[in-house]
Parts: C-alpha cells; sequence; structure tokens
C-alpha cells in the first residue's frame, strides 16, 4: 500500500481534532497557544505540521499524544475519546530522548514493558525491529556510544514497538547532520510503510523540502495562537526529486502561507 | 543563642527563637532565594518546553538587565559540565603524538602523582594540623595513648557503635527520596512541601532536641538517631531533588507514553536519574553525620546529662568537657581517619561510578 494520492480514495478518518484550544493561565495573564484546531487524519496519510517558531506545534502534538490536556475541544481515536497517553500513539522526539543508563535494546524494550510482560518474547520482538531499523549488532549499545542517526533509529524501534496505529515525529531529523538526514528519512519512510498496524504518521517540521519529499498533506498554522491557515495535498509521485519544478512550486507555495 | 537558652532548658524562649528564625527564614527565602531559583532556571539543559511555563517575578527581570550578573552567570553557572573533581585539572589534548618511552615516563609519573594524591597527601594534611596544633610530644602522647590504656579497644567499640547509629538513620531517612520524586512531578506536592522542608532544614538540629525529649521520654538512643536525621535528611532531599529536576522533559514523556507502572518509572527513569545526587546527599549527609555525633550522643540540658553508653561522639564531648586533652586529639585523630578512609575507598569509587554511568549526554 502506497501512502500517496490517498485524497481520491475513500476517506477514513482514524483521528479527529474538534476545536482543540489550549490557553495557558497564570496568576497575571492568560496566553492562549492554540485556538480551535480543526483536524482529520486518514488512514495511510502522512501529515506534516509546519508554522513559525514558536507557534504551538509541539504543543499540539503532545496534546495528541495525550501528554497534554486541551483546555477545549476533544480528540477522536477511530471515533473514541482520547484520555492520556495510549499504546496506539507513540512518539519520535527531536533529541531522541533516549535513557542514558539503558542499552539500545533495553530502550526498544520499554515501551512495550507493560504490553507485553513476557521478557522473552518481549526481547524477542526488539531484537527484530533493531534488525529492521539497521542496528543489528548494536543491542547492547548504549546512546552515549552510538551516532545521532543511529539513536534516532533506536527511538524510531522504540516508536514501532508496541504497534502504534499512529506515529507522532517531532522534528525527528533537525538534529542530524544533512547526509544523515535525508539518507534516513526515505528509509523511515520504507520502514513505517512496512508495519502492519501503522495507519498514519504525524511529523512537526521547520524543514519545507523535508515536508514536501515526505508529506502526503501539509498543515501550516498561523503565529500564536496557532490556528490553520491553510492545507496543501502534496500530489507528487513517490520517490520525489528535489529537481522536479512541481517540487519547487510546491515549497515556494508552502513559504508563500508562512509569510 | 539558641543553644545557650536550650542548656537552660527554657522551651518558652526556645519558641520565640523558632519565630524569629522562621521571620528571618521567609524574608531571605521570598528576596533573595526565590528570585535566584527562578533566574537559575533559565540555565537548565532543556529542549522542549515543559507543559507549566513559569513566569518570572519581578527581580528576575533585574538580573536579566544586569551586565555584572551576566557576567557572573556566563563563567560562574556553566551547565553541562559536571563539577571538575577538586584534584583532577583537565589539559587539552597534546598537539603532537607521544613517543611510547614517553609515554611509560607519563604514566610512572601519573602513578606517582596517584600515590601523593591517594596516600601521602592526606597523612600529610593531618601531619601538618597536627603539628601546627599541638607539637611532637603531644603526638607521641597520642600514641601512647592508644596503646597503653586500652584506648584502641574503646575507641573501636565507640565507633562501631557510631557508625551503627549512623546507618540506621540512614535507612531510615533514604524513603525521602520518594518525596523528591513527587516534588518533581506534582506541582501541587511541589508548592506545599518545598516552603515546609526549607523551613525545618534551615533550623539548627540541636534546636529540635527538647522537642526529642517530649516525643520519645529518655530513650537517649532514639534521640540520637533522630538527631542525625533532622540534621542530615535535608542533604539527601535537596540534593536528589536538584537532580532530578535537570531531568530533561522528553524523557518523562517517554515514560508516560510508554505507560509504565509507578514502579517502573521508579527503576527505569527515576532511580538512575537521581543516582547521582542521591550519592552526593548521602556523602554529604553521613559525612555530617559523623559531626553530628558530637551533639547527639551527649546531651546536656540545664545541668543533667543524657549519654549514650557508647559512642565517638560522646568520648569527644566528655575529653572536651573533663579538660582531657590528649583523649580529645585521640579520639578526633580517630575520627578523621574513620572519615578519609571512608570517603577515599568507597565513597569517591561509587560517585566516579554513578556519575559516569548515570549521566545525559547529547
Amino acid at each position: 500500500m502506497s501512502l500517496e494520492g490517498i485524497k481520491e480514495e475513500s476517506h477514513h478518518p482514524i483521528l479527529i481534532l474538534k476545536d482543540i484550544s489550549f490557553i495557558i493561565t497564570n496568576k497575571q495573564s492568560k496566553f492562549e497557544i492554540i485556538h480551535k484546531i480543526n483536524m482529520e487524519v486518514n488512514e495511510k496519510e502522512f501529515i506534516a505540521i509546519t508554522g513559525p517558531s514558536g507557534c504551538g506545534k509541539s504543543t499540539l502534538l503532545r496534546i495528541i499524544a495525550g501528554l497534554i490536556k486541551p483546555t477545549n475541544g476533544e480528540i477522536l481515536l477511530e471515533g473514541k475519546p482520547l484520555n492520556g497517553p495510549t499504546e496506539k500513539i507513540t512518539m519520535v522526539f527531536q533529541q531522541f530522548a533516549l535513557l542514558p543508563w539503558l542499552t539500545a535494546l533495553e530502550n526498544v524494550e520499554l515501551s512495550a514493558l507493560r504490553l507485553i510482560p513476557d521478557k522473552e518474547k518481549r526481547k524477542e520482538k526488539a531484537m527484530k525491529l533493531l534488525e529492521i531499523v539497521g542496528l543489528a549488532g548494536f543491542e547492547y549499545f548504549y546512546p552515549k556510544e552510538l551516532s545521532g542517526g543511529m539513536r534516532q533509529r533506536v527511538a524510531i524501534a522504540r516508536a514501532l514497538m508496541p504497534d502504534p496505529e499512529i506515529i507522532l515525529m517531532d522534528e525527528p531529523f533537525s538534529n542530524l547532520d544533512q547526509p544523515t538526514a535525508s539518507n534516513l528519512r526515505y528509509e523511515i519512510l520504507n520502514i513505517l510503510r512496512s508495519s502492519p498496524t501503522l495507519k498514519a504518521i504525524i511529523m512537526v517540521s521547520h524543514n519545507i523540502e523535508e515536508i514536501v519529499e515526505l508529506a502526503d498533506r501539509v498543515i501550516i498554522l498561523s503565529k500564536r495562537p496557532a490556528e490553520v491557515v491553510k492545507e496543501i495535498y502534496i500530489d507528487i509521485p513517490h520517490p520525489r526529486s528535489v529537481r522536479l519544478p512541481k517540487f519547487s512550486s510546491y515549497v515556494d507555495m508552502i513559504y508563500g502561507y508562512l509569510g | 543563642m539558641t543553644f545557650i537558652l536550650f542548656s537552660l532548658g527554657d522551651y518558652n524562649d526556645i519558641a520565640i527563637a523558632f519565630l524569629l528564625l522562621f521571620l528571618a527564614l521567609v524574608a531571605t527565602h521570598m528576596l533573595f532565594f526565590r528570585p535566584l531559583n527562578i533566574w537559575s532556571q533559565k540555565f537548565k539543559y532543556e529542549t522542549t518546553a515543559e507543559a507549566t511555563a513559569k513566569v518570572p517575578w519581578f527581580i528576575s527581570s533585574f538580573f536579566r538587565t544586569t551586565k555584572p550578573l551576566k557576567i557572573l552567570a556566563k563563567h560562574v553557572f556553566i551547565p553541562r559540565r559536571p563539577l571538575a573533581p577538586i584534584f583532577k585539572k583537565q589539559y587539552a589534548e597534546p598537539p603532537y603524538t607521544l613517543e611510547s618511552h614517553e609515554k611509560d615516563k607519563i604514566i610512572s609519573l601519573s602513578k606517582l602523582i596517584k600515590f601523593f594524591k591517594w596516600i601521602i597527601t592526606p597523612i600529610f594534611i593531618i601531619l601538618i594540623l597536627l603539628g601546627v596544633f599541638l607539637d611532637l610530644k603531644a603526638i607521641i602522647n597520642i600514641v601512647n595513648y592508644y596503646f597503653k590504656q586500652d584506648m584502641l579497644l574503646l575507641l573501636v567499640t565507640s565507633a562501631a557503635y557510631s557508625a551503627l547509629r549512623i546507618a540506621i538513620a540512614t535507612a531510615i531517612m533514604l524513603p525521602i527520596i520518594f518525596l523528591a520524586i513527587l516534588a518533581v512531578t506534582n506541582s501541587f506536592t511541589k508548592r506545599f512541601l518545598l516552603p515546609i522542608f526549607l523551613f525545618l532544614a534551615s533550623f539548627p538540629a540541636p534546636m529540635f532536641i527538647p522537642y526529642m525529649f517530649i516525643l520519645f521520654g529518655n530513650n537517649v538512643e532514639l534521640i540520637s538517631i533522630a538527631v542525625i536525621i533532622s540534621g542530615s535528611i535535608w542533604y539527601i532531599f535537596y540534593n536528589t531533588y536538584s537532580s532530578l529536576r535537570l531531568l530533561p522533559s522528553d524523557l518523562k514523556e517517554v515514560v508516560e507514553l510508554s505507560k509504565l507502572s509507578k514502579l517502573q518509572k521508579f527503576t527505569k527513569l527515576y532511580l538512575p536519574a537521581m543516582l547521582p545526587g542521591l550519592v552526593t546527599g548521602l556523602v554529604t549527609a553521613i559525612g555530617g553525620a559523623w559531626n553530628a555525633l558530637i551533639v547527639a550522643e551527649w546531651i546536656q540540658i540545664g545541668n543533667s546529662v543524657y549519654s549514650v553508653n557508647f559512642g565517638l561522639g560522646k568520648i569527644l564531648d566528655e575529653a572536651a568537657n573533663i579538660g582531657d586533652l590528649n583523649l580529645l586529639y585521640a579520639s578526633l585523630l580517630f575520627m578523621v581517619i574513620i572519615v578519609v578512609l571512608l570517603d577515599r575507598l568507597f565513597w569517591k569509587r561509587l560517585y566516579n561510578y554513578v556519575t559516569n554511568k548515570f549521566k545525559y549526554e547529547t
């Protein structure tokens, strides 16, 4: 199954955001971070969220993850309201977020400690996932002994461990150097596509080229408080080459909306 | 002041002293430590903003705009870099590669330096200190003292009793680490617990002694352990708390997303994350406990003395009280040797291991 050209096919919104607002209240003042965001995520869709720095993209991602409770609005995962974190939604972080005192294998196992109580089964699955992300032989290395790209691979294996339906990625490539990042991008796209349970990917990114390269649809947010400015479907077949005239016109279009 | 009052056994005046100290504490906290604390948050190593953003207090803007403080901040508070061990100097990489015989030389030299650092230096320091305060004759007296009068046996027994008391006190105060976790995970706990602890921690341990007599009757053993705890527990709490505060928030988010049980969160995240602080706290707490023995094992209220049967602190107090200088020096030296040996053989190794393995790296 391919991720592209989904919009023409039947709509299966697996994740719905209804009027999501987020307000921080202090003694002195109120900050509205997110203002009434409505969003639908369809099956087999790769969605990118972008916007000016500090607009609340990461906060929105954490609201979807269930880490932050929205002030107003609700999130429906397959029709059911979402309250707090669930194994069906996992996350890949900008700074990898690996526990430094655990080996690569233990870090991957971490996200299924509860889901798979059987030690042997859990280890077996984690080993397999590490092999899929290209880290066979590095199971017993500590994060500090791995390069940035390898650490992010461990984090991706960890995110796949509970067989999630949605993976959230918070600027997953921004902390890597250019060659590592571009190598990892397509590899990850393929790894994630091969997952039997995964239904959608939501990525927050500042890198417009990266978005046009990967996403089926991009959601552009405004300055604080964040609102949806524009949704753009990116209709280019994979693999997408930067040299295509269509590619750069999409890039220019998105930059135009970012202002 | 309080100690004098307390020797007189006047409970009302102690209460007044408590009140005055409390007022002074609140004032320094509000006008100095709170702004400083909020300001110091700026140096936290963090890449993702935490869900609860803090709005700085008015004085923090003063810190931000004052140039000398900026310079101070830049050069003094360097986050991310662990404190270098005192004796270890960091040298830059040599610009050339060393020949093997040069390397051998350097290795043997470093062994020599190590030898000096570990064995010779402490001994020299002790000798010099003794030489300054006493004379050689006194040292000979002390050595004689150890062997002539079965003193060594008494000191060893006393030290064993004291060590046992400290061990029991440590075991009792260790669960405070759970409150340190609550203080970083639960903002309600943080808001109420921290001011109370700040208040309690600011009082010198002896101030609590009269109230301990009310609590434990005349059981000096219990009181001495309680005094050790009341003086040392804060080191453990504040060190673990501050190392937990440095925990990057995305790691907390990972364990939330993984839906770990409370026990799993503790063993996988919070315990390893607090270990460097816990070891520092234990080193300080137990080091302080050896000093606190003087207050804890031999207590004078009014004209009556309450004392444990065996204890290094008790011997020190009695020696000071009757003016037996030889006994005082002998027991003091004994205590110094125990503390130095513990530090060199145990704590330093543990500290190095823990800070190496359990630090965050980017």
